[in-house]
């Protein structure tokens, strides 16, 4: 939605319709009149488009899919384009950056503290680009 | 306001220097399944979308000030 706000045409990506209702209500209040809305699982190939930039935050979550997203991601960026994530650790995630080497993706990642319910957090902060 | 099957309520959420409005579930807590809470270890929990994470408030934060 910041990037929306920012000027930026944006897909929105979620499995679930309902996230998505609430999505189309928040860029309304926002001022924003129209927006794409895909209901997909973001390791699905429903998007015939490439992207960029691709903004994911909590996203790496599930080990089992770890190759999907990393492959997805690839396919969604468009020559020169990048991706943003962010990545507070619920689970340990090292094998998804494996993932990326492997899918021929370079990253970097700077860590975030930050607190959440009073509790101190890192939030792994990852830009995500293919391998030159 | 209702969205969807959910009651929904507006925030306005501080990102940088500007502020962006967010329809959210109402009082998430009632979500949580009390009978499966006192049953389980493991209850069902409000979706998951309908969340404020962390990380989504640290992306906000470094998206671009332009478009890509």
């Amino acid at each position: 939605m910041t990037a929306a706000r920012r000027g930026a045409r944006v897909t929105f990506v979620d499995r679930v319709p309902a996230a998505l209702a609430f999505v189309r209500a928040s860029a309304r209040a926002n001022g924003l009149a129209a927006v794409d809305l895909v209901a997909a699982d973001a390791t699905a190939p429903a998007l015939a488009a490439r992207f960029d930039l691709v903004l994911a935050a909590e996203l790496v979550y599930d080990r089992a899919a770890f190759p999907a997203l990393a492959r997805a991601l690839a396919g969604y960026l468009a020559p020169g384009g990048r991706a943003l994530l962010a990545d507070a650790g619920r689970i340990d995630t090292r094998a998804f950056y494996a993932e990326l080497d492997g899918a021929g993706l370079a990253w970097r990642a700077r860590e975030e503290p930050v607190r959440e319910e009073g509790l101190p957090l890192t939030v792994k902060l990852v830009e995500v680009a293919p391998r030159c | 306001m209702k969205i969807g099957d959910f009651e929904a309520t507006l925030m306005h959420a501080r990102v940088g220097d500007t502020t962006v409005a967010l329809w959210r579930v109402a009082e998430l807590a009632r979500h949580v399944d009390r009978a499966a809470l006192l049953a389980a270890d493991e209850a069902p929990e409000p979706p998951y979308w309908a969340h404020l994470w962390s990380g989504a408030v640290v992306l906000a934060t470094a998206v671009p000030g332009s478009p890509a």
